[in-house]
């Protein structure tokens, strides 16, 4: 029979074994780490020579198509890739790029666009005016997989072009080999949005693919051909994009070699950048201690004017809403600077109509809809709403004044805004309800125009010399705002324009069809190989020919 | 064996077939479709509503699903609606990465947590023990991405040993034996994550084996009888302290590939996890149900493979019917 003392001994060598098996285990994982520790400090090194890492947010769609793109990541890389016929310069105003000047016909309808000479794609063919008049009329083909924009829409013989009566859409003619001329129904100046928004394809490429299938036409949607600063090299779905120096770009050869889209998320691009891991991201947040973390690792951060408003948009037809004055109440009531100052930390501006105060037309004396509780509920008694049993929630014929208030996840800034609107709305009497959805269930009830709701959070980008005067997602049209839209889409004016999108503006502000929230002012953090760096608000890569990296 | 193994393939697809209509059922019935973020903000109602018919997903739900089975029969998982790509080819690019960084964690699990389980089993109750059983249920209790910028903030930014994600140097190119190393580092942290919790677990599992094994009486005459220690450990105490391990660690290959999304998102690792993620967020339903057809047929092989495992393994269990 075994004695315990001898069993105990067995154990004993037995651990001892397996000690050493453990540290054996051990050393087997620290040889392939001391590995990879020789092969980390490479990485820091290998920046050296001619390389800029841009960060962008999320996984581009792989749509690299002037004209079929949706997200801000595909842009990111088309305007690299692709040239357009022009650039947006500081004031936002038309700079010429693939067109080096235009004219107007006497009557203002037909706009022709000079373009510059000797321009090659990146696969070497000539860019001509065909090129340039195959961009646009695809656009409104019958065919053609996307909403038709309003550019399209007002061509001339967009109808019969769309219905596919004709074969030619004859609003869009090329003149010659470098000029192109559009002519619309009426003069239309919003023309030169269009064209800053969607750069122009090379015809040679897409003429070969029938339009229904340009979606899946997989090949050429991936590897773009364009007449931008950078060729296409390589996209790794949900790593990088690659991109190469065109040295024959018209615009001056760009001093950087190479330059890669590194896809990156909000949350990371911090460390990122901090590690050395990133050259330039985006500021997604001006929180003090993150601007601290940045100024200790010697990234700067440049500042510019927001391109961004976020929103509190009423569904005007629901009958708590469709009183002026209830919605002008709810302006007041909410501390729209106080958001500035805490969730923005400063870095922001408020806004009262649906244009950046910087833009050109933006009335001076747009109601500012103060901070003002006393007002608000003063304007809300007037519609109807009185606490009539002291239960600190106004009350009309019976029904309380409750409001669900719709919150997209993925904007931090946001969400915050939120709670805080709450607390504003609930100090005149108004209960409200906040519900979380993710950003594409919210933004359907919006453009679901069957949908009644009572207020959503959402955000829009402004598009300089745009005006739309579509408020589907407030259910909202008056017959003098669609008269000023009509004037100000029918002339190329300035003293019209001038008139018409002020009063439009300021119509708008009148009628208070959302809660203007906030703008967030832009801003872009810079590690220290940066150099010679230069953008402005709608362009963040328009000088890149002369950005610089140090070795 | 065969008859078993047909029963159970036969068995399997009535299963997936009810997995994906429930899947189907419940990603349409959400609110949203691909075409939210696809219209520009002035698309009319009635343009976006015509853009949805035309690709049939006006279409009452039932035709959609039979729509997308009869696809399915012929061996087309379809197009990515806002990607354009063939599904099969969206998927198959990342599971190499998504499998690379599973398997990577699971051998390091299984390096650390044999071992180690070993040692405090034989150990039991003392201070070697009572430090695992700590530190195991605190690694436990931590949420991931918790424990993910834990490791990204101490090992990659304060100690700069390792990156702070992705899955290679960008722009570095590296090639050959260099581009392995440079996977390998940016494998580390990720891998580590993951293995930590599951660590904490297998080894608890494993002491409990161990510390009853060696009180057993055949484990007692082996000692009695002489027999050398390495010829006790590894046939007799691994063997069957192992049992339950091969059935767990099965079972956590499909839970590896599904839990893989935070670690992913936190290290920018380009896996299937994110690209669920991001088919979720845009509601891409093709791509959706490529993704989760993949995963629930994953999780069945493992289930069969955890079976047939057991039978290998302990002889005592006889494949039956």
């Amino acid at each position: 029979m075994q004695t315990p003392i001898h069993f105990r001994a067995q154990v004993s060598t037995l651990l001892a074994k397996v000690k050493s098996n453990l540290r054996t285990a051990l050393s087997a994982l620290i040889v392939p780490a001391a590995v990879a520790f020789a092969a980390v400090p490479a990485q820091a090194q290998a920046q050296a020579g001619d390389l800029l890492r841009y960060a962008i947010l999320s996984n581009p769609k792989g749509t690299f198509h002037p004209t079929l793109y949706f997200t801000d990541y595909d842009r990111a890389v088309i305007f690299a890739v692709y040239g357009r016929l022009i650039t947006l310069d500081e004031k936002q105003n038309p700079k010429p790029s693939l067109a080096e000047s235009w004219t107007y016909s006497k009557d203002g309808r037909t706009l022709t666009l000079n373009l510059r000479k000797g321009v090659k794609w990146h696969d070497g063919k000539p860019f001509t005016a065909e090129d340039v008049a195959f961009t646009y009329a695809t656009q409104a083909h019958p065919d053609f997989t996307r909403d038709k924009p309003p550019f399209v829409q007002l061509l001339q013989g967009f109808e019969d072009y769309n219905s596919g009566k004709v074969k030619t859409l004859s609003g869009v003619k090329v003149l010659n080999e470098t000029k192109v001329s559009f002519t619309f129904k009426k003069p239309y100046a919003a023309a030169f949005s269009h064209f800053a928004d969607r750069p122009v394809l090379a015809k040679h490429v897409w003429e070969k693919i029938p339009i229904k299938g340009w979606n899946q036409a997989t090949q050429q949607l991936l590897n773009p051909v364009g007449t931008g600063p950078y060729k296409f090299a390589e996209f790794r779905s949900d790593q990088y994009v690659k991109l190469e120096r065109n040295d024959d770009y018209f615009g001056g050869r760009p001093k950087i070699k190479t330059l890669i889209f590194k896809i990156s998320n909000p949350q990371t691009i911090q460390n990122e950048l901090v590690s050395g891991e990133l050259d330039i991201a985006e500021i997604t947040n001006w929180n003090d201690r993150d601007l601290q973390i940045y100024q200790k690792a010697n990234i700067r951060i440049v500042e510019e004017a927001g391109t961004n408003g976020q929103y509190l948009t009423f569904d005007t037809r629901n009958p708590k809403l469709n009183d002026k004055r209830v919605r002008q109440a709810i302006i007041h009531a909410i501390n729209r600077k106080a958001l500035v100052e805490r969730l923005l930390f400063g870095h922001g501006v408020v806004f009262n109509s649906n244009a950046h105060p910087d833009s050109p037309y933006y009335p001076a004396d747009l109601n500012p809809y103060n901070h003002d509780a006393n007002k608000s509920k003063e304007l809300l008694a007037a519609a109807g709403w009185k606490d009539s049993d002291g239960d600190g929630v106004l009350d009309r014929n019976g029904e309380k004044f409750t409001f669900k208030l719709n919150v997209p996840t993925g904007n931090r800034t946001r969400e915050l805004s939120a709670p805080i609107i709450q607390q504003n709305l609930k100090a005149v009497g108004i209960q409200v309800e906040l519900v979380s959805a993710d950003f594409n269930a919210v933004l359907s009830i919006l453009q679901d125009s069957k949908q009644q709701y009572d207020g959503v959070l959402m955000g829009g980008t402004f598009r300089p010399g745009q005006y739309d005067n579509n408020f589907w997602w407030e259910r909202f049209s008056t017959p003098p705002l669609t008269a000023y839209a009509d004037a100000f889409n029918s002339s190329i004016d300035e003293a019209v324009l001038r008139q018409n999108v002020g009063l439009w503006l300021k119509g708008i502000n009148d009628e208070a069809i959302r809660v203007w929230l906030y703008v967030r002012n832009g801003g872009y953090a810079l590690g220290p190989r940066v150099a010679n760096y230069k953008a402005h608000p709608y362009e963040p890569l328009n000088d890149i020919v002369n950005w610089t990296v140090k070795k | 064996m065969l008859r078993f193994l047909l029963r159970r393939l036969a068995v399997a697809l009535p299963v997936l077939l009810g997995i994906s209509l429930i899947v189907f059922l419940l990603v349409h019935l959400q609110p949203g479709d691909p075409f939210v973020e696809m219209v520009s903000p002035d698309a009319t109602p009635e343009q976006k509503a015509e853009l949805l018919r035309s690709y049939g997903y006006g279409d009452p739900i039932g035709i959609q699903y039979l729509r997308w089975l009869g696809k399915l029969a012929t061996g087309e998982l379809g197009n990515s609606v806002l990607q354009g790509r063939a599904v099969t080819a969206l998927i198959g690019e990342r599971l190499g990465n998504t499998a690379l960084l599973a398997g990577s964690s699971l051998l390091l699990t299984l390096a650390v947590a044999l071992p180690l389980g070993l040692f405090i089993g034989l150990r039991r109750n003392g201070w070697p023990d009572i430090l695992v059983s700590v530190l195991s249920f605190a690694l436990v209790s931590v949420p991931t991405f918790f424990l993910a910028m834990l490791l990204i903030k101490l090992f990659a930014i304060d100690l700069r040993w390792f990156p702070t994600g992705g899955v290679v140097t960008i722009g570095a190119g590296h090639e050959g034996w260099g581009h392995v190393r440079d996977v390998f580092a940016h494998l580390v942290l990720p891998s580590a994550v993951l293995a930590l919790a599951n660590i904490a677990i297998l080894s608890r599992y494993l002491r409990s084996s161990v510390s009853e094994l060696v009180d057993q009486d055949f484990i007692r005459a082996l000692f009695a009888r002489g027999v050398p220690l390495r010829r006790v450990v590894t046939p007799h105490l691994l063997r069957n302290a192992a049992r339950p391990l091969v059935i767990i660690i099965s079972l956590e290959i499909p839970a590896l590939l599904s839990s893989a999304l935070l670690t992913e998102t936190v290290f920018n690792w380009p896996g299937v996890g994110r690209l669920s993620f991001e088919a979720v967020q845009g509601r891409d339903y093709p791509l959706l149900m490529g993704i989760v057809l993949f995963l629930a047929v994953t999780t069945l092989a493992c289930n069969l493979l955890a079976d047939l495992l057991q039978a290998v393994v302990d002889p005592r269990v006889r494949l039956v019917r």
